[in-house]
């Protein structure tokens, strides 16, 4: 029986209310053999077809330990509640437009594939941005376990294929339930979620609400937005100064000058170092010695930059700039090593000058920006 | 974030390893030299550092390596790698031939769909000024994108907005990185020399 994604509007179309109950049941059966690679390869008959999925469901259950020994899908949703705050909801829609039991299995075998792929994830800390967005999480109202669990994986690290497929199969069988018509276009809205997410999350939690459009298009579209969106939050909380801004295209100004100033920092402290060392020679041992471990600590920065700004007229909204980037980024200044740091102060003065001009321009939009 | 001290420590010491090795490749080196390579040697250690897990890290590791401005940035890079491990730097030449190829398609594409969505909006430029709003809006949005790929190394060839702001986090998280130890080094330097 060969059905691809594809070829399901064909079969779609002839379906009508009153034979829902099997042929439903058949094709997100089939469906799922569609996308998930390795398993339907043995299954050449139809009702092998339709075995499969529950006895790879139990074993994947198992091999974890998820616990999901839930009877009811009633059960089943108040576990997942903690880990999805949206799940209630879909269960409840089930419940109101789907009435055959067949579906209810689906659903909680669905449900427990999440909870699996949920803490399949969870460990995978392997991000740079996941330990800060699990302290960011209650700010991001509109999806908490998926900002979660996707930046962890973030880097593309790679899921299993088969653990993210029930996953997929499980969102994409919500979106399938909320349709009543299966057209061509929901299909190719499946395949648009395949490509674009297999490789990233785990599961996408779309709710319909009430009253939008529950097209497949739309769906992950707004999951594609709310994604972004929570992408974007993180990133205004990292920027400084960001948080007072609204709207997107400010924020990525922010962001922007941010990141140029970051790079020619870069390029000027190079210089600098050029100058500082008539020979590359960074003797880690003499520095060392004279600083001890405070070099490691980086508390020079917050010492030295309150200090080495003010000397410069021009950049006296840079120190200001400076001070809150640092004092807001790392942790308490220094100020008792104020009295030894003042030598060094005149040889900076001309590097700094000659900085400042190519700095100030963006500096002084991105004060003007955190003064409003 | 990983432990932002041991990211940095890591950075430092791979840092002056590069440097010590573009010492021994020549040892005058004009003013503008000796910048040059110690902002690469920064750069490739904040990328090695990154160990190549996010795509910013691998461009920058691939930009250094490929043969340009007189093949002075490929022969530091190689060195500073070290020959056995020359093959990473090959293959990352290769990919982004191949991925200059993509992006330069990819633009074309973008260009002509462009110019067919500007016209089709001139066109029901009187709707509505809500929709006109948006539609400005959305253009902002995309000047600032395009904006911010060209900022981040290897941004050309993220089409995808999500892994654009992925990246930018992580790049950003790593050039704060960069910039403090930098800082911490030459203020050091400074007052050794000085004592």
């Amino acid at each position: 029986m060969e059905q691809t994604t594809g070829g399901l509007p064909g079969s779609g179309l002839a379906i009508r209310e009153h034979d829902k109950t099997a042929l439903e049941s058949i094709q997100f059966n089939q469906e799922i053999q569609g996308i998930m690679a390795p398993p339907p390869e043995n299954a050449s008959s139809f009702t092998a077809l339709l075995e499969l999925p529950p006895p790879q469901a139990v074993e994947l259950l198992h091999s974890p330990d998820c616990g999901g020994t839930a009877a009811t899908s009633s059960a089943s949703a108040k576990s997942l509640c903690q880990i999805n705050n949206q799940k209630p909801y879909l269960f409840h829609s089930f419940s109101g437009n789907l009435t055959f039991p067949a579906n209810a299995a689906l659903i909680e075998r669905a449900a427990k594939f999440s909870v699996f792929a949920g803490e399949n994830s969870n460990p995978e800390d392997s991000s740079v941005v996941g330990r800060n967005s699990s302290a960011n999480l209650d700010k991001v109202k509109n999806e908490p376990p998926e900002s979660d669990s996707n930046p962890s994986p973030m880097q593309g690290c790679a899921s299993d294929p088969t653990v993210e497929n029930p996953n997929q199969r499980a969102a994409k069988r919500k979106e399938r339930e909320k349709k009543v018509k299966v057209s061509s276009k929901k299909s190719k809205g499946v395949a648009d979620e395949a490509s674009g997410e297999a490789e990233k999350l785990p599961y996408v939690h779309v709710r319909a609400r009430r009253g939008q459009a529950t097209d497949s298009h739309s769906l992950a579209e707004r999951a594609r937005r709310e994604k972004i969106n929570a992408r974007m939050k993180l990133l205004q909380e990292l920027v400084p100064g960001c948080n007072k801004i609204s709207g997107t295209a400010l924020v990525l100004d922010e962001i922007i000058n941010h990141v140029q100033s970051l790079q020619r920092q870069v390029e000027f402290l190079s210089m600098k170092l050029a100058t500082v060392n008539p020979r590359i020679d960074f003797n880690l041992d003499s520095i060392l010695a004279t600083e001890g471990a405070s070099l490691m600590d980086c508390n020079f920065p917050s010492t030295v930059a309150p200090l080495m700004w003010p000397e410069i007229p021009v950049n006296g909204n840079r120190q200001q700039y400076q001070q809150q980037w640092h004092v807001d980024a790392f942790h308490q200044p220094l100020w008792g090593r104020e009295g030894g740091n003042h030598n060094f102060i005149t040889p900076d003065n001309s590097f700094l000058s000659y900085d400042s001009s190519a700095n100030s321009a963006t500096l002084h939009s991105n004060q003007l920006k955190m003064e409003l | 974030m990983r432990n932002p001290s041991s990211v940095k420590r890591e950075f430092l010491r791979k840092w002056i390893k590069g440097l010590g090795k573009c010492r021994l490749l020549k040892n005058n080196m004009s003013f503008l030299e000796r910048k040059k390579a110690i902002k690469l040697s920064a750069d490739l250690a904040m990328a090695s550092t990154r160990s190549g897990a996010a795509r910013w890290s691998r461009a920058l590791i691939a930009e250094a390596s490929s043969p340009d401005d007189d093949g002075y940035n490929k022969i530091l890079t190689e060195h500073i790698f070290g020959s056995p491990e020359n093959q990473r730097p090959k293959g990352k030449v290769q990919s982004t031939t191949s991925s200059s190829s993509l992006c330069r398609s990819r633009r074309i594409l973008k260009r002509s769909r462009l110019v067919r969505k500007v016209v089709k909006k001139k066109k029901k430029k009187i709707g509505s000024p809500k929709v006109m709003a948006n539609w400005i809006a959305k253009r902002l949005v995309k000047k600032r994108t395009k904006m911010l790929k060209s900022l981040l190394p290897g941004g050309e060839s993220m089409d995808d907005d999500v892994v654009l702001i992925e990246e930018t986090l992580d790049y950003v998280q790593y050039l704060r990185a960069q910039v403090e130890v930098m800082r911490c080094l030459a203020t050091a330097s400074e007052l050794t020399r000085n004592s």
